[in-house]
């Protein structure tokens, strides 16, 4: 519209030209300014795209040419002849490329030239024939597809050989647990009871009859898919006559599949056990199976025991409902001995290594994976003819593979349970298709637009920023050219007229500015990019490569210039209404006279604010909460200036919309209000607005602070001056002001949010640098691990047995479930007198009584029914801060009964998590314990290195060693990494606060010269103007700093008390970072400004007061 | 600072004082070698077309400008030989300043702008803020301490914008245009004023104006065309109180 106008008034256009090229250096400066939002869409754009393509090629290249999959949970193992059925399904041929299979598994490894050992490698079968099409490995430059591969031979991936410092040709020591089937028993209580078939779940109480006789028969149910019968019976005190008992085991049909005759009983407490098992493929006869116990002596005697039945279970869900069922019986047992699984080992040879390449490797960033023949890894796993996954392709490449899913994943169900028909295996039954590749892009794509929106988002702060920007440098341009347009106005030009010469100007700054900002933008991105990269550990996150998208820079070019333009006309209509008379004669404008159009504009925002704040009552709705009330406020300054002066009405009105915003901030606390996540940032804007506002128009309170500084002796004579200027151009120092304080807000609100999820490693470790856990139970290192000298680079080390129990309600405060972060689990650990002497893991809160830390430790490893707790255990279900304190109760659950314990301390860490009791009393309950070793090194720095020899050396005890510096911050490392990009990203509205100052200073020293000469004049040296500017300047910086960072606490903390605290994170401010921006701030903000202040100082005071502008 | 004049009574002397503003292929001679004494206790005005150089020589006499040529001597002192940072704090010690736009620093107070010269001098702000107050009550507007300058009238103004001038009691005042944005009636009060502080105060002044009627209140006139002094004219006899 502009354009078409401009060329019906070419004169215009002449004229706003001209005013471009008049002065170019502030052009150049204004284009800048204007560049900044361009440039924060247009990055925000690339990098988003660039991350969402980043996350999809990590997919892509996780799954290469795989489509769809077949597998159970767990990666339990099922008969290969389903492959083959699949692979000769003539429908499933037809519709899909290649059919194929793997085991996948999991192994420690040891390399045995370097002596490093890697616990935990995922372990790939393959078949190097069958695999051909499933593509080659790839290692620089070089590719291989493993049919070389001999059956002693393995292929690491480099992760696994960075890991273990492992060459080509290294020997290496496999050691894996052998599969076990996934069998959950279902376990029936009997105790001395006769004759009576006994129900599965059900416990009959205890029944004694004197009756004699036999056979006792005691019978019970088998179900569906159970593989085993365990029964195991028990005499106390033995039966006298032992000789005389006899079990047996029969099946539905009256065989008898097991049988227990006298010699079992040759010691008084050896119970009677009998086994009856079968293989998952020929499951146990389902029907009422009866245990016979024979011999007189029994039946005088109590007997108690158990039947368990064990079924093959191949549903996750349902293995986890078993679990917790098996856990309220016999809660605080632990099983572990009878189910660990036995181990196999053996030596393999590092034929080659990867980099990547083959679809099952699942080649995320920091998988360790290894890679043996099929035929090798079968006969390891005792698995032969077995498998655990099977893979489809598609017809197509890895990409577009995927697009066919919708296409092939139907009729794989569908061929899938064709084959099961006459089945019988459950493995099979329960196997399940899977479209992967397809859901897994969805959720990349999903991601990266979110990434992409998030920046936005942030962005959106600096282009809030870079928007006052706009409107602060057009409404210096036209107090610049006042004069002139006043004598346009003279001569006949209307104030529309005006509007369209700095609309014509705005544009022609706008084209080229959203132009370059586009490329800029671009530029940034790229910045961004590369930052991440090199900021963030490429094993958890997969490098980020630059990518371009046409679509995403037409946008940002469009809003650039839309915002621009948009921004522009706002303020060339505030520009507009000059005054003709006073302007000419650089007087200030008289009081505007408020006509009726003002008085319906009033009327109209109170009355929407009314209706707004009547609406936010009605509906508790968030944005009317906002913006009702801010109408409200706006409409009401609007009417009370009209009676009161602005410098009463303005701090008064701003001060109660902050009050109230203030008040009901809190009321962001439904984390699942997404309404609340865009409000809340608004909110915190108009907050700062509120602020802002007040401490312009509060002009006695900053002519105080300004006389109170004139009585330090520096500031005597420039203090008063220095607030002069501000405080006569109100628009401008406010506009000023909420620029700097908005950036300084986002990047504070940043910098608080991010701190909370950057943990405090020293608060964290306690004082340790490496973890160690063990799946063993043992007291001390002494005598164990092949080298005693590894412990020469220790300080001290305490051994820490614990025991891990699942479940939520198993531990208690008050009876109340506490907060879980992730899957109900409870660690308790026992503390021995030595770890409550040195450990430093301080207490975020103590019960009184405890004079220090220490004595809280004390007493709790000395007592029997004291605990300290990590943070989680302090809050309530719904993560709470602060719900239970010291002096509650909390309550565990152990075989069967409840023991309670007093909290005396809550502990300020969450990375040991858990529940810290006496060690005797932690034995007592758990008699099958793990250790969790924690090392105090002499060389902190050398904890990397030190968890590795400890791993390696302490191999017997199965020692899992890292430092836990390391483990603390991959914890939280995807929060971190984001944050350091929103760090990258708001140095942008750093540029634009700094940009602004150094233009507004700029400006100022243009329109002050007069002012400068004067006090030239009347004896002030250069020194003092100097020092007068930069008062003025630091004074905007100081507010805006104070401002931003206050608002910044507030809001972070309300942002705290709603969402975050849920993951039982304290609420803690940075402060050493917050000085760090506050300081960054000053430096680059006194720096953009020295030139315009040291020209002000060395201008002659003649020339100055000669200017005119 | 009413110190004595030299043992000529001339308190500023100006020796073919040339000014040239050098506008890159255009170089202005605004003073061309202007030779002139001011003597002690006189008021002196200046007067001529504009454009002729009369602010050139009132920057130049009093420091606040460099000169292309020639000296000009206060007191005996060369002005132009003495550094920047000397030259303002002698300028701030001995001279007043007075400009036709008034130059008041718009959100202090009268009293406040008026300190400003005793502050930069190195007062204490109780110091300042007594002599600013009677500064004040001498000009007539010790009931307008608290106003501000958009509170004052255009008059009240310069009378502040005076005060500020002999605040730290110079003996010399240099006043561009002190009449230029003032009507006729308000005009008079604020010659009226200047003589009164003249003869109280015993003020040498130097007057750049437009106006006859302010012209004729000084003692003597001198008139400048084309960056020189056309002449110089006695208006009323010297009282020579000073000498």
């Amino acid at each position: 519209m502009p354009l078409l106008l401009g060329l019906r008034r070419r004169i215009f256009v002449r004229m706003a030209a001209r005013n471009v090229l008049r002065r170019k250096r502030q052009s150049l400066m204004i284009a800048a300014g204007l560049m900044v939002g361009t440039a924060i869409v247009a990055s925000a754009e690339v990098a988003g795209d660039s991350m969402g393509y980043a996350i999809r090629r990590a997919t892509l290249d996780a799954f290469e040419l795989i489509d769809e999959t077949v597998f159970l949970d767990g990666y339990a193992y099922y008969p290969e002849s389903v492959e083959a059925k699949l692979a000769d399904d003539a429908v499933l041929r037809s519709a899909t490329d290649a059919i194929g299979s793997n085991i996948i598994w999991d192994a420690a490894v040891t390399d045995s030239r370097t002596g490093l050992y890697e616990p935990s490698v995922r372990l790939v079968g393959f078949d190097p024939e069958k695999d051909k099409i499933w593509g080659d490995f790839r290692h620089g430059g070089r590719s291989f597809d493993g049919t070389a591969l001999g059956p002693n031979d393995a292929v690491l991936n480099d992760k696994v050989a960075q890991k273990l410092d492992a060459r080509v040709g290294d020997t290496i020591v496999v050691n894996t647990t052998l599969p076990q089937d996934p069998l959950i028993p279902t376990v029936q209580n009997i105790t001395g009871v006769l004759n009576v078939t006994v129900q599965p779940g059900g416990v009959i109480p205890t029944l004694l009859q004197d009756v004699v006789g036999d056979p006792y028969l005691i019978r019970f149910q088998v179900g569906e898919s159970a593989v085993r019968v365990n029964v195991f019976v028990l005499w106390q005190p033995a039966p006298p006559a032992r000789q005389d008992l006899d079990a047996e085991l029969l099946d539905p049909t009256g065989r008898v599949v097991a049988s227990n005759r006298n010699g079992t009983l040759n010691a008084p407490d050896i119970p009677v056990l009998l086994f009856h098992n079968q293989s998952i493929a020929k499951p146990l006869q389902p029907g009422t199976w009866t245990l016979r116990i024979t011999g007189e002596a029994a039946a005088r005697t109590a007997f108690e025991g158990n039947i368990g039945t064990f079924y093959a279970v191949y549903s996750l869900a349902e293995l986890e409902k078993r679990a917790a069922l098996l856990e309220r019986q016999f809660g605080g047992v632990d099983t572990s001995a009878f189910t660990e699984p036995p181990r196999r080992t053996i030596e393999l040879r590092v034929a080659e290594i990867t980099s990547g390449g083959k679809g099952p490797n699942f080649q995320l960033p920091n998988q360790l994976s290894m890679y043996l023949r099929m035929d090798t890894t079968q006969k390891l796993l005792e698995r032969e003819g077995q498998i655990n996954f099977l893979k489809v392709s598609n017809p197509g490449g890895k990409e577009d593979g995927a697009d066919r899913t919708d296409e092939v994943y139907p009729i794989l169900w569908e061929r899938l349970n064709a084959t099961k028909e006459g089945e019988t295996h459950p493995a099979i039954l329960a196997l399940r298709a899977n479209n992967d590749k397809q859901y897994w892009l969805a959720e990349a794509d999903r991601y990266g637009e979110l990434f992409g929106v998030f920046l936005t988002f942030v962005g959106s702060f600096s282009i809030i920023a870079g928007l006052l920007l706009i409107v602060n440098i057009f409404t210096m341009l036209a107090e610049e050219r006042k004069v002139e347009l006043a004598m346009a106005r003279a001569v006949g030009l209307k104030r529309n007229h005006l509007v369209q010469l700095f609309t014509f100007e705005g544009i022609m700054y706008a084209l080229p500015a959203a132009f370059i900002g586009t490329f800029f933008g671009l530029g940034l991105a790229w910045v961004l990019v590369t930052g991440f990269n090199r900021l963030s550990d490429p094993s958890t996150f997969p490098p980020i490569s630059f990518r371009l998208e046409t679509d995403g820079l037409v946008f940002a070019f469009s809003v650039g210039i839309l915002l621009t333009v948009a921004t522009v006309y706002l303020g060339a209509r505030r520009a507009s209404r000059l005054n003709i008379v006073s302007a000419i004669r650089s007087l200030d404008d008289p009081p505007h006279l408020r006509g009726l159009r003002s008085l319906v504009g009033t009327a109209l925002i109170t009355a929407a604010g009314v209706v707004g704040t009547l609406f936010a009552l009605a509906t508790n709705s968030f944005t009317w909460q906002l913006l009702g009330p801010t109408a409200l406020a706006i409409g009401l300054a609007l009417i009370l200036r009209r009676f009161i002066s602005k410098n009463t009405t303005y701090p008064l009105v701003s001060l109660g919309l902050f009050a109230y915003l203030v008040a009901t901030l809190f009321a962001i606390e439904d984390p699942q209000t997404r309404e609340a996540d865009v409000i809340g940032p608004i909110r915190s804007v108009v907050m700062t607005l509120c602020v802002v506002v007040f401490v312009v128009y509060s002009e006695r309170f900053t002519r105080l602070l300004g006389r109170l500084a004139s009585y330090l002796r520096p500031l005597r004579p420039v203090a008063l001056v220095a607030i002069s200027y501000p405080l006569h151009k109100k628009f401008r120092t406010g506009m000023t002001l909420a620029m700097f304080s908005v950036i300084l807000l986002v990047v504070m609100l940043f910098s608080i949010i991010g701190a909370l999820f950057f943990p405090d490693v020293e608060k964290e470790s306690g004082g340790y640098h490496v973890e160690a856990v063990s799946g063993l139970s043992f007291a001390t290192l002494e005598g164990r691990g092949g080298d005693p000298r590894v412990l020469d680079g220790v300080e001290r080390y305490d051994v820490l047995p614990n025991f891990v129990r699942f479940g939520a309600d198993l531990v208690t405060v008050e009876n109340e479930t506490t907060g879980q972060f992730g899957p109900p689990q409870n660690t308790i650990f026992g503390m021995g007198p030595d770890f409550a002497e040195h450990n430093g893991f301080t207490l975020v809160r103590r019960l009184a009584g405890y004079a220090t830390d220490r004595d809280a430790y004390r007493a709790v490893a000395s007592s029997a029914d004291l605990a300290i707790v990590s943070y989680e255990y302090s809050t309530d279900r719904d993560g709470r801060d602060g719900a239970h304190v010291p002096g509650d109760y909390l309550q565990l659950r152990a075989k069967g009964s409840v023991k309670e314990f007093q909290i005396v301390g809550v502990m300020e860490q969450y990375h040991f998590r858990g529940v810290f009791l006496a060690e005797p009393v932690v034995h007592g309950l758990f008699p099958n314990t793990d250790s969790l070793v924690l090392f105090r090194l002499k060389d902190p720095a050398d904890d990397e290195a030190m968890a590795k020899r400890i791993e390696a050396n302490y191999k017997d005890l199965g020692l899992d060693a890292n430092s836990i510096r390391t483990r603390v911050l991959e914890e939280n490392e995807s929060f971190r990494q984001i944050f350091t990009l929103i760090r990258v990203f708001l140095s942008l509205g750093l540029i634009v606060g700094i940009l602004s100052l150094g233009i507004v200073t700029a400006r100022s020293v243009i329109e002050r010269r007069q002012e400068i000469g004067m006090m030239r004049a009347v004896g002030y040296l250069r020194r003092h103007i100097r020092r007068t500017f930069l008062l003025e300047m630091l004074t905007v910086v100081t507010l805006g700093i104070l401002i931003g960072t206050a608002v910044a606490i507030l809001v972070s903390y309300a942002i705290w008390y709603g969402q975050v605290r849920e993951l039982r994170i304290p609420f803690s401010i940075p402060w050493a970072e917050l000085l760090t921006i506050a300081g960054i701030a000053y430096v680059v903000t006194t720096l953009s400004t020295l030139s315009p202040i040291f020209r002000a100082a060395r201008t002659p005071p003649a020339d100055a007061l000669r200017y005119i502008e | 600072m009413a110190g004595a004049a030299d043992v000529n009574g001339v308190v500023v002397e100006a020796k073919d004082v040339a000014k040239v503003y050098d506008q890159g292929k255009l170089k202005v001679n605004a003073l061309d070698g202007v030779s002139l004494e001011v003597r002690a206790g006189e008021m002196l005005a200046v007067m001529g077309p504009s454009g002729c150089g009369k602010t050139t020589l009132l920057n130049c006499l009093s420091g606040l400008d460099e000169i292309t040529r020639g000296e000009v001597l206060v007191r005996g002192r060369n002005l132009h030989h003495m550094k920047d940072d000397e030259r303002t704090t002698f300028r701030a010690r001995s001279m007043g300043f007075i400009f036709q736009s008034f130059n008041l620093l718009p959100v202090l107070s009268a009293v406040e702008n008026v300190e400003l010269p005793l502050l930069v001098s190195g007062h204490s702000i109780r110091a300042a803020r007594k002599a600013a107050e009677a500064a004040l009550t001498e000009v007539g507007l010790n009931h307008r301490l608290n106003h501000k300058p958009k509170e004052l009238s255009g008059g009240e103004q310069q009378r502040t914008a005076i005060a500020r001038s002999i605040v730290n009691n110079p003996d010399l005042i240099w006043a561009d245009e002190p009449t230029g944005n003032l009507d006729s009636n308000t005009s008079k009060e604020i010659v009226d004023l200047l003589k009164r502080l003249n003869k109280e105060r015993h003020q040498t002044q130097v007057i750049v104006t437009h106006s006859e009627e302010v012209a004729k209140e000084c003692d003597r006139l001198v008139r400048m065309r084309n960056g020189r002094i056309e002449s110089v004219q006695a208006i009323r006899l010297l009282r020579g109180r000073h000498v």
